[in-house]
């Protein structure tokens, strides 16, 4: 059984009548595997993600996704969230008035209860994301401010990968996490990832440059381009893209 | 309109007679009553149902905080200079209301290291609080939740000093009437930290004149309104001197039949050149059968001026509702949390804890759909 599976996914924008995005597109990912997609800008990265999160504004015309062989297609954002699908956002929101560490907690609350699980006492909680927080070198006065409200782009990214880290999914998409970080942050961040990874998860990192993967090693590079995935090949075709460019095979 | 011509006799006070306005008041009070912009003001209220508040018996509100040294009560004081004050023109009902009943004065002549607290329990006395230069204080207002109510309170901020008010209202069974009128002089600071949910009528007036040079005025509002409730929020700042100052933030949710008015009016006139005047007024409308009335207004009489002025009606932001479920947050709690959050924006001052959960409260209880 994959971790995860998409076989021959085609999804609109909009509704049924929208432009087609991704044109068959067919992944599968295992338990202990990190899958890089790479491609030029507009290929449908983002798409792909917010298709398999589940994100309003997209049709899935044909074709199918499942996690752990449960099909995903008919569940909203928040159960697939509790399936153990995450997303770390290309471009992460801002969300004034809520804080960030009340957001966080009604997140691992959620996925608590949804698990049945016990939720976790406030002081113990604080004390949690405190130490991820500085692990991940965010100031721990980002907690009491509005969720991203104000953070710079790399101050948003980090966020994103405390997320991942207190929520522990079990299969993560990273859509360009690296994009606009300097090689500091680009550190933090793919050590944060790195921390994360286990045999019994899978990540699925999107990104447009190759410099991420010389930290985060992946098993499997894809290309997707006019959203279908044309080459597979092992982290070398990274390199091989990134010295001919996207055209050598498009 | 009908209460327009419900002229009743004003009683005047013995203290109007040492005074300016002492000249003409009853002619001016009925010449008040008749100018069109009065009907703006009254557009989504009738004023009758404010002016009937009236007969209500006056009780004096109670205080604490008036025992510190530096705060003189004076009860029906005579020789108060009010003439720079109190203004017939721009609220007639207000000064009525002084008319017909007992006045409360507070000087305060020294820093207050407690708040000043007015807990009003029904139609209040009106209160007039004169705040000596360079004092610093904070001054509370909460009111009895249930019944009909009124208060009118009229501030004057000596130069260099600095007031924070922080004013609950909470019941929701009540018609309720408050108005404020606050005068700051030089490089004096007024901040109010309003927090309201909508009653059976609330009516908020708030009239604040930056009378000094680099007089400075900001405000908060959190506002929410449900069922069937009503909130009307008139509120007028005037620059009237150079490199004066204001910042409002005004923030409702209307939800159920709810229905709620907002105007917010920035007034600058000829003199107050290098002045800066900021209004956000967003209003969050939840279901379809919510009204929101919201009229920013800008009267701009000289050329050298910073002004920020937007009025938005809106739903919950897609975006971020999506980026709280894709954390596994169930809609409805998410959409429980924007809702939170975008008071929150406004929640401020000192009572801001208790203010907080009151206003969110009527979202419990809420289909969040
Ligand atoms: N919500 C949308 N509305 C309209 N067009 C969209 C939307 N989302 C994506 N697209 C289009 O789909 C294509 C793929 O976009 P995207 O998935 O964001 O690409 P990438 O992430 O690879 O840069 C682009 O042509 C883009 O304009
Ligand atoms: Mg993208």
């Amino acid at each position: 059984m994959s971790l995860l599976e998409v076989k021959d996914l085609h999804a609109n924008v909009g509704e049924e009548d929208g432009q087609e995005i991704l044109k068959g597109l067919n992944l599968q990912i295992q338990a202990g595997e990190v899958h890089a997609i790479m491609g030029p800008n507009g290929s449908g990265k983002s798409t792909l993600a917010n298709v398999l999160s589940g994100r309003p504004g997209y049709t899935v015309t044909r074709g199918s996704l499942s996690l752990e062989s449960e099909d995903l297609s008919h569940l909203e954002p928040h159960e697939r969230a509790q399936a153990g699908l995450f997303l770390a956002f290309q471009y992460p929101v801002e969300i004034p008035g809520v804080s960030n560490m009340e957001f966080l907690k009604a997140s691992t609350d959620s996925l608590a209860k949804a698990h049945n699980a016990e939720q976790p006492d406030a002081a113990s909680f604080i004390r949690q994301v405190r130490t991820l927080a500085e692990t991940l070198d965010l100031d721990p006065q980002f907690l009491k401010r509005g969720v991203n409200e104000g953070f710079s782009g790399g101050e948003k990214k980090r966020n994103e990968i405390l997320q991942l880290l207190l929520l522990d999914p079990k299969m993560a998409i990273l859509d360009e996490t690296d994009s606009g970080l300097d090689i500091d942050a680009l550190k933090v961040v793919a050590e944060g990832v790195n921390r994360y990874r286990s045999a019994n998860n899978g990540v699925l990192l999107i990104t447009h440059y190759q410099r991420l993967l010389d930290y985060i090693v992946p098993d499997v590079v894809h290309v997707l381009a006019d959203g279908q995935i044309i080459q597979s090949g092992d982290k070398n075709l990274a390199l091989e893209l990134e010295a001919k460019g996207y055209t050598w095979l498009t | 309109m009908a209460d327009l011509e419900t002229h009743e006799p004003l009683d005047l006070p013995g203290w109007l007679n040492d005074t300016a306005l002492a000249k003409d008041p009853v002619e001016s009070y009925q010449r008040a009553l008749a100018r069109p912009a009065r009907r703006e003001l009254w557009k989504y209220t009738p004023a009758h149902k404010i002016t009937e508040l009236r007969q209500l018996p006056a009780i004096q509100p109670s205080l604490s905080g008036h025992e510190q040294a530096g705060v003189t009560v004076t009860a029906n004081p005579s020789n108060l200079d009010l003439a720079d004050l109190i203004s017939i023109q721009r609220a007639p009902e207000a000064f009525a209301q002084l008319c017909k009943q007992p006045l409360l004065h507070i000087a305060v002549t020294a820093d207050l290291a407690q708040p000043l607290s007015l807990h009003h329990q029904g139609n209040s006395w009106p209160v007039i609080i004169d705040v000596a230069p360079s004092i610093s204080m904070t001054l509370i207002e909460d009111c009895e939740q249930e019944d009909d109510q009124q208060q009118t309170l009229w501030l004057r901020l000596g130069a260099n000093s600095a007031v924070t008010h922080a004013r609950n209202s909470f019941g929701t069974t009540a018609l309720h009437w408050q108005f404020v009128s606050v005068q700051v002089h030089t490089d004096g600071q007024y901040r109010l930290h309003n927090h309201a949910l909508a009653s059976t009528l609330r009516r908020q007036d708030t009239q604040i004149q930056l009378v000094g040079q680099g007089a400075h005025a900001e405000l908060t509002s959190a506002v929410m309104v449900a069922e069937r409730l009503n909130l009307d929020q008139q509120i007028t700042i005037e620059h009237i001197n150079a490199h004066t100052t204001s910042r409002q933030r005004v923030h409702n949710i209307v939800a159920d039949r709810g229905k709620c008015t907002f105007n917010g009016r920035i007034h600058i006139h000829e003199g107050a050149k290098s002045s800066d005047a900021q209004l956000s007024n967003k209003n969050l409308g939840l279901g379809a059968n919510a009204t929101i009335n919201t009229k920013p207004e800008l009267e701009i009489y000289n050329d050298d001026v910073s002004c920020a002025h937007g009025a938005t009606i809106g739903q919950l932001d897609d975006n971020q509702l999506f980026y709280l479920c894709s954390r596994g947050v169930a809609p409805t709690v998410a959409r429980r949390l924007l809702c939170e959050g975008f008071l929150q924006q406004c929640v401020d001052g000192p009572l801001a804890d208790t203010a907080g959960s009151a206003l969110v409260a009527p979202l419990q209880d809420m289909e969040m759909t």
